[in-house]
């Protein structure tokens, strides 16, 4: 009876021949962290200062880069903001692709892995090229 | 039982316990935790909403934003939620984030603070030149 509770430690995870390294879930999780990160530090001022200042201007008498069409163009000509707009774009689009993918799973949606993946992540880099596109030949 | 190979093969047959789709609606926590799952989609229609503002840029039709309410009510409702993100997302920073000093590693305090502090600095040097710009005289 002794000798049968005596097992045989387990062989570590990386030497086990069944298992085989993810690298396509290792980087959309890279890319998911990463966007997270940027899009909580960078997002929320922005759409303050846009989206809540902006339209509030005459009320509280409040300038802001988006005051304009002049303006606008002027800040979105500089190619440090085109390339932050691009960056946040991308950050942000693939980061909610890779939450939605697994906000989907939860809700119960749990076939069709490998088609939703192609969809979410597809959107992401999709959306990303229509957004670099026409940041970059604006104005 | 006490061979390897035997012990290494990943059980062949799992038990799945079934879940209904609406199992986030039982407890306020599992709520909030689909909340902050969902915050991602407010946050994308948010710069998808600020692309179309520079489409209209490009195509001349763009004026100005103010008295534009229903984009101030629509990002009222995604500040809020982008917030929440940040809030939620930062919070785990200390936990996931592991700086190396030494043979030990940074405090989780530490790291968080950090997190937070450039939260803080971003957000108010971030919008101080946002405002700044259109003060700008063109």
């Amino acid at each position: 009876m002794a000798a049968e509770t005596e097992h045989a430690p387990h062989p570590a995870w990386h030497r086990r021949e069944d298992l085989k390294p993810a690298y396509g879930h290792s980087f959309w999780w890279f890319m998911f962290g990463n966007g997270g990160a940027i899009a909580a530090v960078f997002l929320p001022v922005t759409i303050f200062v846009a989206g809540v200042l902006g339209p509030l201007r005459s009320t509280l008498g409040i300038n802001n880069w988006m005051e304009d069409a002049k303006h606008f163009e002027w800040v979105l000509g500089n190619p440090i903001i085109k390339l932050f707009f691009i960056v946040l774009c991308f950050l942000t689009f693939v980061h909610a692709a890779h939450r939605i993918r697994y906000l989907l799973f939860d809700l119960g949606v749990r076939g069709a892995v490998r088609p939703l993946e192609f969809i979410c992540y597809g959107a992401a880099i999709l959306g990303t090229v229509v957004a670099a596109m026409l940041i970059i030949v604006t104005p | 039982m006490s061979d390897p190979a035997e012990l290494a093969r990943p059980p062949t047959k799992t038990f799945r316990q079934p879940m209904a789709s609406t199992w986030w609606l039982r407890r306020p926590s599992y709520f909030l935790y689909m909340l902050r799952e969902a915050t991602v989609i407010f946050m994308a229609a948010w710069l998808v909403w600020f692309l179309y503002l520079v489409w209209e840029l490009k195509n001349n039709d763009f004026e100005s934003l103010d008295g534009n309410w229903a984009f101030f009510a629509f990002s009222v409702v995604c500040l809020f939620m982008t917030l929440y993100h940040a809030i939620t997302f930062l919070n785990l920073s200390g936990l996931i984030l592991r700086v190396p000093i030494g043979d030990r590693h940074a405090p989780a305090i530490a790291v968080k603070g950090l997190a937070f502090g450039g939260l803080l600095f971003v957000s108010l040097a971030g919008g101080a030149l946002m405002i700044y710009l259109g003060y700008v005289k063109l």
